[in-house]
């Protein structure tokens, strides 16, 4: 692990040199404010109860055009042959990039705090609740943004990664929404694996062990496959 | 130095390379040579790790390429094939990171960029976005990169492609310095780049090594030997055969053009019989137009190698 904080820091570099991070912000933060509004503003409560799950969505849709460049440029470009001939290893590689986005993906929670300002100044509201829901999207973040990592792995094409990991995104958003009203033996099953059912305990103001494990092992498991695809390069 | 044994490998049905088997010592300046698409640059990537070989075994410096990558990938420099590069970076910036992954300790480090932005010309772009460097800079920002960790395995694959022929005439130089400590592999399909750095010569023809020898041994005992070509007037009736008894004579080729005989005689190619050949001649009552020896060259040996035999 010695080699991934000067590859975290080429992360970093390329990150805020490229124009499509500041696009994602830009539109991000015009949506936030937007739908705050919307629901905090608009319901007269000092809450962020709606507003989170309004945040959740967004984040779905801003995380693969973070993650899409993240391999796929790097084969497209060839320089993935500079690295995998350096002496680091692919664990390195892989959890730099996820760092490397996860630093962004912070940057753009943390730009949504102005709103709990704003309802500071104006209301009272309770921390508690709003510090978990916090925890949570940032938990929801890294499977998202690991989920992405892993499609970029697959395909030298920015598009392509991109899109797969739009799909299996809502594919596992779907999955927590039927999984509730569904019947039947892949109910539950479903119900596990999709995000929401866990993201509304954080919203809702608790932090539960059992649905932090869920986001913490979804991300290992997408970022141990990152792993095998970006080996499997090598093997082919 | 760099062992390759029975190396193969298979891209699905197509083999790109079959029982490729060679040997480089340690300060060697070897030039693998081959036709496009012959095997040069899988060969090159399974040295520096980057891709297995279906079965075979390479090894750099004593460590085998699949089984201790990471020792292996520490003591080469590698120059990929197109030179890629993160065009979002500074050309300084980008080696400080290369250097660091590399494994140079802080102080280490700015000592060897320094040297190596020197050593290849990138003064004036130190401080330039890749991106927008000429393609020439991107090369010498490419050849830096592997020189950063003053690797004693250098494997280049086609280090001139794209330079123009002063920057061409630098990065040969620079080359050659190099032999000596250095270990240097360089593929390329420029045939006088190899006669004007490399000690000795490799070619690969459809994933097969057909030739290894030195440049030395070439011009001694190269495929289509020494030869000696003789433009002549002969007198009416005269045999061009009358020359075959002189001393180191092999063979004889002759051809008629409008009076004028031109003979190609091949020789041993030790002692030289241009004299002998020319009394010869003179005592038969040929003018003499022109005389000249011929060597083999790198040319001779790779046309016969790479050609035919489909």
């Amino acid at each position: 692990m010695r080699n991934v904080p000067a590859l975290f820091w080429r992360e970093i570099v390329s990150m805020f040199f490229t124009p499509l991070a500041y696009i994602v912000l830009t539109v991000f933060l015009f949506f936030s404010g937007f739908f705050f509004y919307w629901t905090a503003a608009d319901s007269l409560r000092a809450s962020l109860t709606d507003f989170s799950g309004v945040l959740t969505f967004l984040f779905l849709v801003a995380a693969p055009f973070l993650t899409m460049r993240l391999l796929s440029d790097e084969y497209r470009t060839g320089t993935i042959e500079t690295l995998m001939t350096a002496p680091v290893t692919d664990t390195e590689i892989v959890l730099a990039k996820f760092l490397g986005a996860m630093t962004f993906f912070t940057l753009m929670l943390l730009s949504t705090l102005v709103y709990v300002g704003v309802l500071a100044a104006l209301g009272d509201p309770e921390m508690g609740p709003i510090l978990a829901a916090y925890a949570g999207l940032f938990l929801m973040g890294a499977q998202f943004i690991a989920l992405g990592l892993f499609c970029s792995a697959l395909s030298p094409s920015q598009i392509v990664a991109g899109v797969l990991a739009l799909v299996l995104l809502l594919v596992i958003w779907v999955f927590g929404a039927a999984g509730t009203v569904m019947v039947g033996p892949f109910a539950p099953i479903m119900a596990y694996a999709g995000t929401l059912p866990h993201l509304e305990v954080f919203a809702n103001g608790r932090i539960a062990f059992r649905d932090a494990f869920y986001f913490v092992s979804f991300t290992c498991f997408w970022l141990f496959l990152t792993v095998r695809a970006l080996e499997s390069r090598r093997w082919r | 130095m760099v062992q390759a044994d029975r190396l193969r490998k298979q891209y699905g049905p197509n083999l790109a390379l079959d029982d490729v088997t060679f040997e480089v010592e340690r300060g060697d300046i070897v030039g693998f040579l081959g036709p496009n698409g012959a095997g040069k640059t899988t060969t090159m990537r399974i040295l520096s790790g980057f891709l297995p070989a279906s079965s075979g075994t390479a090894a750099v410096a004593g460590y085998d390429v699949a089984r201790d990558s990471i020792e292996v990938r520490r003591r080469i420099g590698y120059l990929p094939e197109g030179v890629p590069l993160y065009p979002e970076m500074r050309a300084e910036e980008y080696l400080a990171f290369r250097a660091r992954i590399k494994g140079l300790a802080r102080r280490e480090r700015r000592r060897s960029i320094a040297s190596v932005i020197s050593r290849c010309g990138l003064d004036a772009v130190r401080r330039k976005l890749i991106g927008s460097l000429s393609k020439g800079y991107r090369q010498r920002v490419g050849i830096a990169d592997a020189l950063v960790s003053d690797p004693p395995v250098l494997i280049l694959d086609e280090p001139t492609i794209g330079l123009d022929p002063n920057q061409i005439r630098e990065v040969r130089e620079l080359i050659r310095e190099l032999g000596g400590d250095h270990t240097v592999i360089l593929s390329t399909h420029i045939l006088p780049e190899v006669e004007a750095v490399c000690r000795r010569v490799l070619i690969i023809h459809r994933g097969r090594m057909v030739f290894g020898d030195t440049l030395e041994g070439i011009q001694a005992h190269g495929a289509g030997g020494t030869r000696i070509t003789i433009e002549a007037r002969l007198p009416d009736g005269a045999r061009p055969g009358a020359i075959q008894d002189v001393p180191g004579v092999e063979d004889l080729s002759v051809e008629e053009d409008g009076g004028v005989t031109r003979l190609t005689v091949h020789v041993t190619p030790e002692p030289d019989i241009r004299g002998d050949l020319f009394r010869r001649a003179a005592d038969l009552g040929w003018t003499i137009l022109e005389l000249r020896r011929i060597k083999p060259s790198l040319e001779d040996v790779f046309v016969r190698h790479t050609t035919g035999e489909d």
